[in-house]
């Protein structure tokens, strides 16, 4: 699977990531590298049939909708994480102009 | 007891000496942090040591102990995976992105451990979100395996096997994605075990592939790994992956006859892709096991040997590519806000510069894995492809209890020999990724050294048979010394 600076710069777009002109073209042998590994999967033929995720793997969990205080113990710690405060809210740069 | 024998303890033997009260809990976890001191220089396995917690939990252990308030845990000195949340204790992910990151809650297993009242010596150094095989992609420095220092301590949990490798601590607890618990503790020889999918809870666990991460125990020997297991598993209902299983103890698993074990020899992981050394140690180790009472077939895994590889570095991309979308500058973590015009460039600035390259490299493969136009040709088939692993591992265990292979297709790597070459790096974990696609538990153990560097063997078992692999470990170790080897490391 041939893959261009194009195709790395769209994927690093839809990813949200930055990358110099290095990255770029590091990347695009790196990933061809990979890729290669993968064309074995080629054989495989896709049984559309049968679900591929079992359903009795994973189930729901719900609980009881409850406030068990327990946030508002960790405001100031999880606040303390943020970036940027004001007057204890989260500050980011503006969305709209 | 001299320090060099209180840390060379198990816990197993640790436990005796503090409930005789020869010894204190805070005397052994000093010995620990005067351990730490003198050879972390070195190790370098640790990102964070805590040792005024440390002490006040000792204390507190001590006194739990005079009140006989005591259990298996109570007043063990252990190391936490540095992706593991610990409530005021900074938890990095060995990334820049979480350098300052304090968080505000507890993981389970770490509430667990504090229930018993277990010491925590600090946080062990990992590949980056727990991506990699080697420990170099650290943003903060590479772990040194303690057999020989010029050489990798495998990855991503290289800061745990390492320093329960070099005594810095008693155990210590990882997580396995693709191999990160097994593959470090054979390159560094401890024993380190995969648990079941579900079976340890996840929660406060940093995310990096949901569908294969899992917690669980690095140690110097099987009980000890029994003891761990017995302490983090169970059901927790703030993880929906959780398994609802009423564990038993695995301790009374550690039995020494093997009559009537049926072990399977897949030639297929045995193959020129695997040192020749490698091979002949765990063969050696396969004779043992036949002595002991098990009987050995060869078979084939022809469909897992094939696509597992490809089905992994498909699948724990994609995951990775969705959990670490979180990573936005804005809420907690690193920002690169300061020369940034708006809130799009701070976004793209932020995840440039706070990942490590594997770390992107991982975000661009499964975003491209997952995007318009490739999701059926990589994805589907890769999701295709597992179901397959899962069956020929479930006709297998039709058949047989267990099935044992290498560890790790080498013994321990120079530091930069693969760093540059991604493809080389991943082939690390060929014999250790089929087991988190299926879901399954095995363990890596100690069976022998090529050159002075140690050797893994891996026993894989049925979802939920960790009793299997107890009852062959502990077996195999008994009959052997490899656990008892020491490196003798110049500090």
């Amino acid at each position: 699977m041939s893959i261009n600076q194009d195709d790395i710069m769209h994927i690093a777009n839809l990813a949200r990531i930055g990358l110099s002109k290095e990255d770029v073209s590091n990347l695009q042998v790196e990933m061809a590298n990979i890729l290669e590994h993968f064309e074995v999967l080629k054989n495989i033929e896709v049984n559309k049939k049968e679900p591929l995720i079992q359903s009795d793997e994973i189930q729901s969990v719900t609980r009881e909708d409850l406030n068990n205080n327990t946030l508002s113990n960790m405001n100031s710690s999880m606040l303390s994480n943020a970036p940027e405060l004001q007057e204890g809210f989260i500050k980011i740069q503006s969305v709209f102009e | 007891m001299s320090k060099s024998n209180l840390t060379e303890l198990t816990i197993s033997k640790a436990r005796k000496l503090l409930d005789k009260r020869e010894i204190s809990s805070v005397e052994l976890t000093k010995a620990f942090l005067d351990k730490i001191a003198e050879t972390d220089n070195f190790v370098k396995s640790f990102i964070t040591v805590t040792p005024e917690l440390a002490l006040k939990q000792a204390e507190k252990a001590d006194l739990l102990i005079k009140e006989n308030n005591i259990h298996d845990l109570t007043g063990i000195p252990l190391q936490i995976k540095d992706n593991i949340c610990t409530s005021g204790v900074n938890t990095t992910c060995s990334s820049k992105m979480l350098e300052n990151f304090v968080p505000p809650y507890n993981a389970t297993i770490v509430d667990k451990l504090y229930d018993s009242a277990a010491i925590l010596l600090g946080k062990g150094n990992l590949d980056e979100f727990a991506m990699g095989s080697s420990t170099e992609n650290s943003y903060f420095y590479p772990t040194k395996n303690p057999w020989d220092l010029d050489r990798v301590p495998g990855g991503s949990s290289g800061g745990p096997a390492a320093s329960v490798s070099s005594d810095q601590v008693i155990s210590s607890i990882g997580s396995d994605t693709g191999g990160s618990i097994r593959q470090p503790a054979s390159l560094c020889g401890v024993v380190g075990l995969k648990p079941t999918y579900g079976l340890v809870s996840r929660y406060g666990l940093i995310a990096f592939a949901s569908s294969l991460d899992q917690i669980g125990p690095i140690t110097k020997d099987v009980t000890d790994s029994a003891l761990l297991l017995n302490a983090i598993s169970g059901y927790d209902s703030k993880d929906a992956t959780s398994i609802n299983f009423q564990t038993p103890d695995y301790c009374n698993y550690l039995k020494e006859d093997l009559s009537g074990i049926k072990i399977a020899i897949p030639e297929d992981y045995f193959g020129d892709d695997i040192d020749s050394g490698v091979k002949k140690v765990v063969y050696e180790a396969i004779e043992v096991l036949k002595k002991l009472g098990a009987s050995i077939e060869e078979i084939s895994l022809s469909v897992m040997q094939q696509f597992a590889l490809a089905v992994y570095y498909i699948i724990a991309p994609s995951e990775a590519s969705a959990n670490l979308s979180r990573y936005d500058g804005v809420k907690y973590g690193f920002s690169d806000r300061l020369n940034s015009g708006d809130l799009m460039e701070t976004l793209y600035k932020t995840r440039q510069n706070g990942f490590g390259p594997e770390v992107k490299r991982r975000i661009m493969l499964g975003t491209y894995a997952l995007s318009s136009g490739y999701y059926d040709a990589y994805y589907l088939k890769a999701q295709q492809a597992k179901k397959m692993i899962k069956s020929e591992y479930e006709d297998t265990f039709k058949k047989y209890d267990a099935i044992i292979t290498p560890t790790s297709p080498t013994v321990a790597f120079k530091i930069g020999e693969k760093f540059s070459n991604p493809v080389q790096m991943y082939l690390s974990d060929i014999l250790t990724i089929p087991v988190n696609i299926a879901g399954i538990p095995a363990i890596s153990i100690p069976s022998g050294f090529i050159n002075g560097l140690p050797v893994g063997m891996q026993i894989i078992a049925p979802r939920l048979r960790e009793d299997t692999i107890f009852h062959i470990a502990y077996s195999y170790e008994k009959a052997t010394n490899w656990s008892k080897f020491k490196p003798n490391f110049n500090t």
